[in-house]
């Protein structure tokens, strides 16, 4: 599904977008945004960059966890965010 | 491929940067709480009313001006490192600041007959009689400690809400009343840091990565969209968090 890139521009954007209006309006308290954003940062955007980059074949299921690595799927930078 | 590396350790670097330098501003050392401040200061009324809320209780109201408490007071309000902007957004105001209170002309409350703490409250200067909406910055006085406790930011509409903001624990408090129903909520409004110390650098880090992303207007919505391209940006706010709460003195 992450193969498309509208779809995988909402999954990345949606998510922050809805954490910045929680804290903003009071709903998600300073602790809870913060580890949201980290959960968000180190785990969920790994997971769905993994996601877009095997299911277009760009790496294999073997290679998938290094997406968690900080900067490691930085090669992948312009398939990732253009497609190209 | 190197020069992609490049640009975004560059982008997390200056992520670093922006937020050691404009995300939440570290409480002031010299936080006055507690200067002794002796209540014949403030015993020197020029109006006094007694309102009588039941048979056995008379709440003292009485309006003072005395130069000496009014420094005192001010000094306590500029300890408190309130993010004004973000108060503003709360209170509904268009801006706000320190010069929009008026701490010459002090309002005291406390309960006839008791020898405990008094009601401290320097009003908005833009009050007025005829607007249903005021606001106030208020302070407890506690006689037998001589500390200033609880400091808030008030905001009343006639017969309809009570708004508090408590400035030692960055909460905002909403009192909406319709006839005899009552709605109370909180809300973590990320306004103010003076926490403390008990809060420790762990409260102040978090407090300061939701200040990043909450109340610094275009940084805010940069940050917010570097963090979507660029993840590792969180890890760089979250360093100049830690750095900025924890380490600088």
């Amino acid at each position: 599904m992450a193969k498309n890139i509208f779809v995988y521009y909402l999954l990345i954007i949606f998510p922050i977008v809805l954490l910045g209006l929680g804290a903003k309006n009071g709903y998600l308290s300073a602790t809870v945004f913060t580890g949201a954003l980290l959960i968000y940062a180190l785990i969920y955007h790994p997971i769905v960059s993994g996601l877009r980059l095997l299911q277009s074949g760009k790496i294999n299921k073997s290679e998938f966890w290094k997406n968690f690595i900080p900067f490691w799927n930085d090669k992948y930078w312009t398939f990732l965010f253009f497609g190209k | 491929m190197k020069k992609k590396i490049i640009i975004n350790i560059a982008l997390f670097a200056v992520a670093f940067t922006v937020i050691t330098y404009v995300a939440c501003q570290k409480t002031p050392e010299n936080d006055s709480t507690n200067k002794v401040v002796k209540i014949a200061d403030v015993d020197n009324p020029v109006l006094t009313t007694n309102i009588t809320i039941s048979s056995s209780t008379t709440v003292n109201v009485s309006q003072t001006v005395n130069a000496v408490f009014t420094s005192k007071l001010s000094s306590k309000f500029d300890s408190l490192n309130i993010d004004f902007a973000a108060a503003a957004t709360y209170l509904g105001l268009s801006s706000l600041s320190k010069n929009d209170i008026d701490f010459t002309n002090l309002y005291l409350s406390y309960i006839n007959g008791t020898t405990g703490g008094k009601a401290i409250l320097a009003p908005f200067k833009q009050n007025s009689n005829t607007d249903s909406t005021n606001y106030g910055f208020f302070i407890s006085f506690e006689q037998a400690s001589n500390t200033f406790t609880k400091p808030m930011l008030v905001k009343t509409v006639l017969g309809k809400t009570i708004q508090y903001i408590d400035l030692d624990y960055a909460k905002g408090i909403h009192l909406d009343y319709n006839g005899s129903v009552v709605t109370f909520g909180i809300f973590d409004a990320v306004i103010a840091q003076n926490r403390g110390s008990s809060a420790g650098c762990g409260q102040a880090v978090s407090d300061c990565i939701a200040d990043a992303y909450v109340n610094h207007g275009w940084v805010s919505v940069w940050v917010s969209i570097q963090s979507a391209f660029l993840p590792p940006t969180v890890a760089a706010i979250a360093y100049g968090c830690v750095v900025k709460n924890c380490f600088v003195k």
